[in-house]
């Protein structure tokens, strides 16, 4: 029945080698869905027998239509977690995907806020509790989209354009308050807004009847932040960071110098006091904390001249968790595990050859 | 050969154009049409919802669309034999089971329509380099052969949906 007409057959096969270039034509660079302003066709070709001889051919309009332009982002947290942070911690950073869904190449405007409140209500775990506020919070596009925050590098506060399913990484960073407790957590937000590419133009959404051109059709979902409702072009998601680490700050000076001739000038002879300040701020505890100092060139470790916390202690390796290694003419000191805040003094002499 | 050649110039202005073109049917006596609709759900003033068909709005991927062919015998005899042969067009991809013709017997190709065969049956080879049944977004043609005569002033439809990519 099919192939009743050979000749027929060999029409068929025409077309459809016509049909089959249209269909492979437009199929480059395909990404999340057919680009905007493409133009859909479709046409028909009959066959069929009405008088004895060659089998007449019917074709039909072509009809045509435009592909509008699909506005669509998903913006999302990295890791899943809350960021570690200690208190009075600055520049802290939180890591978010910007992601265009769209059907064209777009432009991002980003927003970083805190969240008002709990944000149990669209918050997903662990990002529904906000016990303090970060400060100073502003948002930088990932220039190489390595994930890592370069400050000399990741400077732009915007996407200028990114093409269709392409994702770009986006962090806030920000300073923790010294008054933000174990366990507390502050929550933002990042907001991306689906801009023109490159003039950062505001997008409308084409209103009311279809036109002839291409359409501006919204098609994001709600976001986490007040006010990003369904159809707005925007997108939000919560990221948080969590009090709890702690901050180990070292300072080391001279705190006194005596000459042979009982002055305090440097000299060979002299006779120097290393100090050594560890500073463990925020919460929390630090594990197996070992402070080296290897000594100075040109300089003479002093014989059992290391003190900690003003008690004196022995060169050698033993209990009282502090030594001078000849080998590598180094001073370490072992205090183990050390709930923070709390400091640690460490001083030691050297001569100056 | 001439007609062949006829149509396959009529294909290629239709490649280049893009837009609707006419092309002339070697003896005129059937008229094919072809309409792209979309269905959009409308609430009443009675709250009564209904389905509404117009041409595509919203046609951003995923929107699904409704292609319809009509043909009609604008001839004075009755003609046999009719096999009516509608490329998937390009960005698009069949909606499985959509295909519709009454009185016809409905075959697919995906090979840019070298065979046809019955969807079940229909194969494609994939990258492991052997035989899978197509899955419908993998059809490249539909073909509908109409069982039975159509006589001097009948008309039929065929069509089927497909979904923007």
């Amino acid at each position: 029945m099919i192939s009743n007409h050979p000749k027929l057959n060999f029409r068929t096969c025409l077309t459809s080698l016509c049909g089959g270039l249209l269909l492979i034509a437009p199929q480059i660079g395909w990404a999340v869905g057919t680009p905007a302003g493409t133009t859909i066709s479709n046409n028909a070709t009959l066959t069929y027998v009405m008088v004895a001889g060659l089998p007449p051919t019917a074709t039909s309009n072509t009809v045509s239509f435009l592909v509008d332009k699909k506005v669509n982002l998903i913006v999302a947290e990295v890791s899943g977690s809350a960021t570690s942070v200690s208190s009075g911690q600055t520049g802290a950073v939180t890591t978010f995907s910007v992601t265009n869904l769209g059907n064209d190449l777009q432009g991002f405007n980003l927003t970083a806020a805190l969240a008002s409140g709990n944000p149990a209500t669209g918050g997903t775990a662990p990002f529904t509790t906000n016990n303090f506020s970060a400060t100073g919070l502003s948002v930088f596009a990932d220039a190489n989209n390595n994930g890592i925050y370069e400050p000399l590098i990741d400077t732009a506060t915007s996407i200028s354009s990114l093409a269709s399913g392409v994702s770009r990484k986006v962090f806030i960073v920000g300073n923790i308050p010294a008054t933000a407790l174990n366990g507390q957590q502050s929550v933002v937000s990042l907001m991306a807004t689906v801009v023109a590419p490159t003039t950062m133009a505001a997008l409308v959404e084409t209103a009311g009847a279809n036109t002839a051109g291409v359409d501006i059709i919204f098609a994001d979902s709600a976001g986490v932040a007040t006010g990003d409702i369904t159809h707005d072009a925007k997108h939000s998601a919560y990221a948080a960071y969590l009090a709890g680490g702690v901050n180990l700050t070292l300072n080391k000076s001279i705190a006194s110098v005596l000459d042979p001739k009982g002055t305090a000038i440097l000299m060979p002879g002299a006779v120097m006091t290393y100090q050594i300040v560890a500073t463990l701020s925020g919460l929390g505890t630090a594990t197996n904390l070992v402070i080296t100092d290897p000594l100075p060139v040109n300089t003479t470790y002093v014989s059992g001249s290391i003190v900690v916390n003003s008690i004196a202690k022995t060169d050698a390796a033993d209990a009282d968790n502090a030594q001078f290694i000849a080998a590598t003419q180094t001073i370490s000191v072992s205090p183990g595990n050390v709930a923070a805040p709390a400091s640690i003094v460490i001083t030691f002499r050297a001569t100056i050859n | 050969m001439r007609i062949s050649r006829l149509l396959l110039t009529a294909n290629l202005l239709i490649l280049l154009g893009g837009f609707s073109l006419p092309v002339h049917a070697a003896d005129g006596n059937i008229k094919v049409k072809s309409i792209a609709e979309v269905e959009t759900i409308v609430t009443g003033k009675d709250g009564k919802r209904e389905i509404k068909r117009s041409s595509p709005e919203k046609a951003v991927p995923g929107t699904e669309v409704i292609f319809t062919d009509t043909f009609e015998n604008v001839g004075n005899k009755t003609a046999s034999d009719i096999v009516i042969n509608n490329p998937i067009p390009a960005n698009t991809g069949y909606k499985a089971g959509s295909a519709f013709g009454k009185d016809c017997t409905i075959l697919f190709s995906a090979d840019g329509g070298k065979t046809f065969s019955a969807a079940e049956n229909l194969k494609v080879k994939g990258e492991d380099g052997k035989e899978h049944t197509a899955l419908p977004g993998q059809y490249t043609h539909i073909r509908w052969t109409y069982q039975g005569q159509l006589a001097s002033g009948k008309s039929g439809e065929v069509g089927f949906r497909a979904v923007i990519k």
